[in-house]
């Protein structure tokens, strides 16, 4: 509808020069010295890009749990990751019971297959289906078996030995996974079916996540699985550990350090977008420039603690 | 949270720190959200997790600096909101907003009440009295932290028809609010 043609006429006239429009739509333009007439945009702008609010961090922690999962290489511990998983294991453990007991178990257990490289299968397996058709490639659930073991000295499989969890960086594969979705899902059961009162517990976050994922309740998501735990293979629930049954599109030779070797997610088939298709290349964003991966970085995290 | 520590921020998740990632998390769930919930508002959530899964699952072979890294996941988040409109076999508010949709009352507000909104609500009367295109450039580049030339590659554009609709939008808001179109 516009071409390139049409800048100059547009801007002739226009209360706005480059320089205003770019401080106005980033936000730099405070208010009170905005030109008559943006004084309100300059509000809403600064308004709009506000900082967190309470409902705008859900699934905090498994979005940071499959961070800490598909880095490449072994895990960075720091005493702090270990410390807090302690302490939220330590919490459930006294607040829910038996019920949450358990589920906590297996959640450790899921999340020490997380730091073998992998999400867990459930939600591993919805993730490399639901990627495949926008060109990105995860690796299959299956795929993690022999992916990252040397990775297990991570903090998650540390957090799971400090609560009493026997897993071991063999044990704690795609094996753990559909145990522990039925663990979770039987204390979830066991808790009057409402994760808002459990909505502290990193076990029923990751009962969400994982139902969210599939697109569905927890409830639904819990039916879903078989009763009994260990026998996820046919069900036609969550795809079990077995080799061979990955989701499909997604390759099973893949492991997560290499998702997508020397192939920045930039090839997206089935990207038509009726808005106009997004032509962005990532790879391409900053040609030859990536940021430079300095010494200490992590280090210096701790400091501006979000927590 | 200025872009130096996310930039440091996005190194480090990409090696796994944990506290790295919680950052890059907190910076960036927000403004995503907001896209979001503005084209989709009752799957925002779903399509958020589903967006940072995907730039999660693609981390390994991303290369480029934070920008590319925002102008990534907001072009994923199109697909989404596209995909998710394809799968309901009913155009996007991408380009079906035409103006005579509900309004909440509390958008009209005068601009010291503007100042204390809720981000999304800010988000809505920003854009709500503009056409789509206009509308997704300035949630592009206010939402997004996206340049022109991003915004124009997000929407296969040229950078001087982004620019085109940046301005005009700006003046339509400039209009809008100079002619008292506001009251108190």
């Amino acid at each position: 509808m516009t071409s390139p043609g049409d800048v100059n006429g547009e801007m002739i006239g226009s209360p706005f020069d480059d320089a205003t429009a770019e401080a106005l739509l980033r936000g730099t333009l405070h208010p009170d010295d905005a030109p008559p007439g943006t004084r309100e945009i300059a509000t809403l702008v600064r308004a709009a890009k506000a900082e967190a609010g309470p409902d705008e961090l859900g699934g905090q922690e498994a979005m940071v749990a499959a961070f800490v999962a598909a880095a490449p290489g072994p895990q960075v511990v720091t005493p702090l990751t270990v410390e807090r998983r302690r302490r939220v294991l330590a919490k459930a453990l006294t607040v829910k019971g038996a019920a949450v007991t358990a589920a906590v178990l297996f959640a450790g257990s899921a999340a020490a297959a997380s730091a073998t490289g992998s999400l867990p299968a459930a939600i591993q397996a919805r993730v490399s289906s639901g990627l495949a058709h926008v060109g990105i490639s995860l690796p299959s659930p299956s795929s993690q078996a022999n992916g990252h073991a040397p990775g297990t000295q991570g903090a998650a499989a540390h957090g799971a030995g400090q609560a009493g969890g026997p897993q071991s960086s063999q044990a704690v594969g795609p094996s753990a996974t559909g145990p522990a979705a039925a663990g979770l899902c039987t204390a979830f059961t066991a808790s009057g079916q409402s994760t808002q009162t459990n909505g502290n517990s990193t076990a029923f976050r990751n009962l969400e996540a994982a139902a969210a994922v599939a697109g569905q309740t927890v409830a639904q998501y819990c039916a879903a699985l078989p009763t009994s735990s260990g026998s996820t293979s046919d069900s036609g629930g969550p795809p079990s550990s077995t080799p061979g049954n990955a989701s499909p599109g997604s390759p099973s030779s893949s492991t997560p350090g290499n998702a997508s070797p020397g192939g920045p997610p930039s090839s997206t088939p089935g990207n038509a977008s009726p808005g106009g298709p997004p032509s962005s290349t990532p790879g391409n964003a900053s040609p030859g420039s990536p940021p430079s991966s300095t010494p200490g970085n992590s280090g210096g995290h701790g400091a501006s603690g979000s927590h | 949270m200025d872009d130096t520590d996310l930039t440091a921020a996005l190194e480090a998740a990409r090696s796994g720190d944990e506290e790295a990632a919680a950052i890059l998390f907190i910076a960036l769930n927000p403004p995503l959200l907001r896209y979001l919930r503005h084209h989709v508002s009752g799957v925002a959530e779903d399509l958020a997790a589903e967006v940072w899964l995907g730039v999660i699952g693609g981390l390994a072979g991303f290369r480029g600096d934070l920008a590319g890294f925002r102008a990534w996941m907001f072009s994923i988040a199109r697909r989404r909101v596209a995909d998710h409109y394809d799968s309901l076999e009913r155009r996007p508010r991408l380009v079906e907003l035409d103006g005579s949709e509900e309004i909440p009352e509390r958008l009209d507000a005068a601009e010291p009440v503007m100042a204390a909104m809720a981000a999304q609500d800010a988000v809505e009367a920003l854009v709500r009295a503009l056409p789509p295109d206009q509308a997704e450039v300035v949630l592009l580049r206010v939402l997004g932290d996206l340049s022109v030339k991003e915004v124009a590659e997000l929407m296969g554009r040229s950078p001087g028809s982004v620019r085109v609709l940046q301005h005009r939008a700006l003046k339509r808001l400039a209009v809008r609010w100079e002619h008292g179109v506001v009251t108190r």
